[in-house]
C-alpha cells in the first residue's frame, strides 16, 4: 500500500524528515507513527498525501481521492450547517445513510446536526471530520492526532470505537499520536520518528522484545526501591519509574518476589511503548553518537 | 480491493457536485453582506437616487434617467455576490484551509472552483430577477427588446464570470481574509466610481481619470446601455475591448496565482 525507499521534506535549510531506510507497509497494516513534537510525523503524512513538497522514491498504493484523512486542523465553511457539510461529503441525503446514521448515535451527534459548524465545540468539530472519515470507508486512512482535545473518557471510547470498526475491515490504518496508550491496541507496527530520522520500525511485540527484553516490571522511582532491583537489567523511564527488563521467566519471578516480599507495587507488560520508544530513543541516539565519534 | 466498495465511492465521487453547488449557495447567501450588497443594496440605491437625485430631471426625460441608472446599478449586483461575495468567502476559507479540507474528501479544486461559480452565477440570477422584477414595474423604467435584453444579461453573466477570477486569483494570492477583503472592497468602490454607479457620471470625470473609466466595461454600460436595451444600433467595439482587457487582467491575476501556489503547498 505504501513504498518508501527514501523520502525527504526539507522547510527552506532545515531538513523535516529524511528517511534513508525502505519501509514497506502491506495493505490492511495498521501503522502508529510515534515521535516527540517536530520529530517529522505530520510532514512526513502530508508529503505521503502529495501536500508538500518532497524528495526521494516513495509511493502510495493508491489514488488521493481513495484516501481517508483526519488531519489535525479540520475546518469548514463558518456559517454552514452541519447537516449540509455531511450530506456534501458523502454525496447523499442523511436518511439515505444509514451508516453515517450508525455513526451519529454512537458519538451522540444527532443534536449537533440542526447547528452552524462555528457553534460546535472543539470536541464536536473533530467528531464531525472523523464520522465522515469514517463513512467514507476508504481504503487507506491516516489519522492525525484524533482524540487531541478531547477529555479521557471519550478518549477511551473513541478508541474502542475506532477499534471495533476497523476490525471487520481491511482498510490499511496510519495513525499519529502521542498518547501510546491509543495505539497498544489499535495498531501492529509502529514507526517512531525523531528529528526527521527513522528511530525504529517494526511489529510491536518485535521492537519491544529488541528495545526491552521479554516482558518489563515498572515501579516506582524512590531510593528505597533502587536496592531491590540492583542485579537486574535497568531499562531508560521516565523519571518517576523505574524499569526492568526481563529476559526470562526466571528473572522474572525473582523480581516479583522479591517486590512482593517487601509489599512493593509494581507493573509487569510485554508490549509497553512508551518504555520501549524511550529505549529505542536511547539507542539509537548512543549509535548517532558512535557513529559521528 | 472490495469491488464493489470502490464502485460506491466512485459512484460517490461523480454524484457530489450537485451537493456542493447546494453547500456554496448556502454558504454565499450565509455570509449576510452578500444578500446584502448583491440583492438589497441595488435596490436602495435605485430607489434613493431615482427620488433624489434625479427629481430635478425634467418629467419629459426621467423615464429615461430613471432606467439608465437602474441599468446602471444593475451592474452591482455582479460586483457584489461575485466579486465582493467570493473574494471575501474564498479568502476566509484559504485562510482556514477548508479547500484542503475539502480536497481530502475527494472534491479537487476544481470542482470546488466550479461549483462556487455555478452557486454565485444562481444566486445573481436571483438578484436579478428581483431587482428587475421589483425596479421595472415600481420606478417605471423602459421595457426592453427581447433582444436587448438578452444582451444586457448576457454583459452581467460574462461580467460575472471575469469578475469571479478576478476575485479567486486575488484570494488565491493572498490568502488572507483582512487583506483580500480590503483589497476587494477598494476595487469594488474604484469600480462603482468608475463606472457611473455612485451618482457621478464618468463622462464627467477629469481626463485621466475618465481614461481609465473608459478602459473599464462599467462606463459603456452606465452610459450606452439604455440604447441597448431599447433595442437601438450601436457600436459594441469599445465595449467588447474593455470586456477582453478585464478578461485578460482577471486571467492574468488567476493564473499566476495557481502557479505560485502550486509551488507553496500548504
Amino acid at each position: 500500500m505504501i513504498d518508501i525507499t527514501n523520502l525527504r521534506v526539507r522547510y527552506g535549510e532545515t531538513i523535516a524528515v529524511d528517511l534513508r531506510e525502505a519501509i514497506h507497509i502491506e495493505r490492511g497494516e495498521r501503522i502508529g507513527i510515534i515521535g516527540s513534537n517536530g520529530a517529522g510525523k505530520t510532514s512526513l503524512v502530508n508529503a505521503l498525501l502529495g501536500l508538500i513538497p518532497a524528495e526521494g522514491r516513495f509511493h502510495v498504493g493508491v489514488p488521493r481521492s481513495e484516501i481517508g484523512v483526519h488531519m489535525q486542523i479540520n475546518s469548514y465553511a463558518e456559517t454552514m450547517p452541519v447537516r449540509v457539510i455531511i450530506e456534501t461529503v458523502l454525496g447523499a441525503p442523511l436518511r439515505r445513510l444509514p451508516l453515517v446514521q450508525e455513526l451519529i448515535d454512537f458519538f451522540n451527534f444527532e443534536g449537533s446536526l440542526g447547528k452552524s459548524y462555528r457553534k460546535l465545540s472543539g470536541g464536536q468539530k473533530q467528531r464531525l471530520t472523523l464520522i465522515m472519515v469514517l463513512a467514507m470507508e476508504q481504503p487507506l486512512v491516516f489519522f492525525d492526532e484524533v482524540t487531541s482535545g478531547l477529555d479521557y473518557e471519550t478518549r477511551q471510547r473513541l478508541i474502542d470505537k475506532l477499534i471495533s470498526w476497523y476490525d471487520a475491515r481491511e482498510t490499511t490504518l496510519v495513525m499519529i499520536s502521542h498518547y501510546y496508550e491509543e495505539l497498544e491496541n489499535l495498531v501492529d507496527r509502529i514507526l517512531y520518528l525523531e528529528e526527521g530520522q527513522l528511530v525504529a520500525f517494526g511489529r510491536k511485540h518485535e521492537l519491544f522484545r529488541r528495545y526491552c527484553g521479554r516482558t518489563i516490571i515498572t515501579l516506582a522511582n524512590s531510593p528505597e526501591h533502587l536496592p531491590l532491583i540492583a542485579g537486574f537489567e535497568r531499562l531508560v523511564s521516565p523519571e518517576h519509574l523505574l524499569a526492568v527488563s526481563c529476559g526470562d521467566t526466571e528473572a522474572e519471578a525473582r523480581l516479583t518476589a522479591r517486590l512482593r516480599e517487601h509489599n512493593i507495587d509494581y507493573r509487569r507488560s510485554s508490549s509497553d511503548i512508551e518504555i520501549m520508544s524511550i529505549n529505542a530513543l536511547a539507542t539509537w541516539r548512543r549509535q548517532n553518537v558512535k557513529e559521528s565519534a | 480491493m472490495n469491488t464493489t466498495a470502490a464502485k460506491a465511492r466512485a459512484a460517490l465521487r461523480n454524484g457530489r457536485f450537485r451537493w456542493l453547488v447546494r453547500y456554496e449557495l448556502v454558504n454565499l447567501v450565509g455570509v449576510i453582506f452578500v444578500p446584502f450588497f448583491g440583492l438589497v443594496f441595488p435596490l436602495l440605491m435605485s430607489y434613493l437616487l431615482a427620488n433624489t437625485a434625479l427629481l430635478e430631471v425634467p418629467a419629459a426625460f426621467r423615464q429615461e434617467a430613471v432606467s439608465r441608472l437602474v441599468l446602471s446599478m444593475l451592474q452591482m449586483v455582479p460586483l457584489a455576490a461575485v466579486f465582493l461575495g467570493h473574494g471575501a468567502i474564498y479568502s476566509q476559507e484559504l485562510e482556514k484551509q477548508v479547500p484542503l479540507r475539502l480536497e481530502l474528501f475527494g472534491l479537487t479544486p476544481t470542482q470546488q472552483m466550479l461549483a462556487k461559480m455555478t452557486a454565485t452565477i444562481i444566486f445573481m440570477t436571483f438578484a436579478l430577477a428581483v431587482n428587475l422584477g421589483i425596479l421595472i414595474p415600481t420606478l417605471d423604467v423602459l421595457l426592453p427588446t427581447p433582444a436587448g435584453f438578452g444582451i444586457v444579461l448576457l454583459s452581467m453573466y460574462l461580467l460575472a464570470v471575469i469578475l469571479f477570477m478576478l476575485a479567486h486569483g486575488i484570494a488565491n494570492w493572498i490568502r488572507k481574509f483582512g487583506p483580500t477583503y480590503a483589497v476587494v472592497m477598494l476595487l469594488y468602490f474604484a469600480f462603482m466610481f468608475l463606472g457611473g454607479m455612485m451618482g457621478m457620471s464618468s463622462s464627467r470625470l477629469p481626463g485621466p481619470v475618465r481614461f481609465i473609466a473608459e478602459l473599464l466595461p462599467y462606463h459603456y454600460i452606465t452610459e450606452d446601455f439604455l440604447g441597448v436595451w431599447r433595442g437601438e444600433s450601436y457600436n459594441y467595439a469599445p465595449f467588447i475591448q474593455a470586456m477582453l482587457l478585464l478578461t485578460a487582467v482577471s486571467a492574468l491575476v488567476m493564473v499566476s496565482s495557481f502557479i505560485y501556489r502550486r509551488h507553496r503547498s500548504i
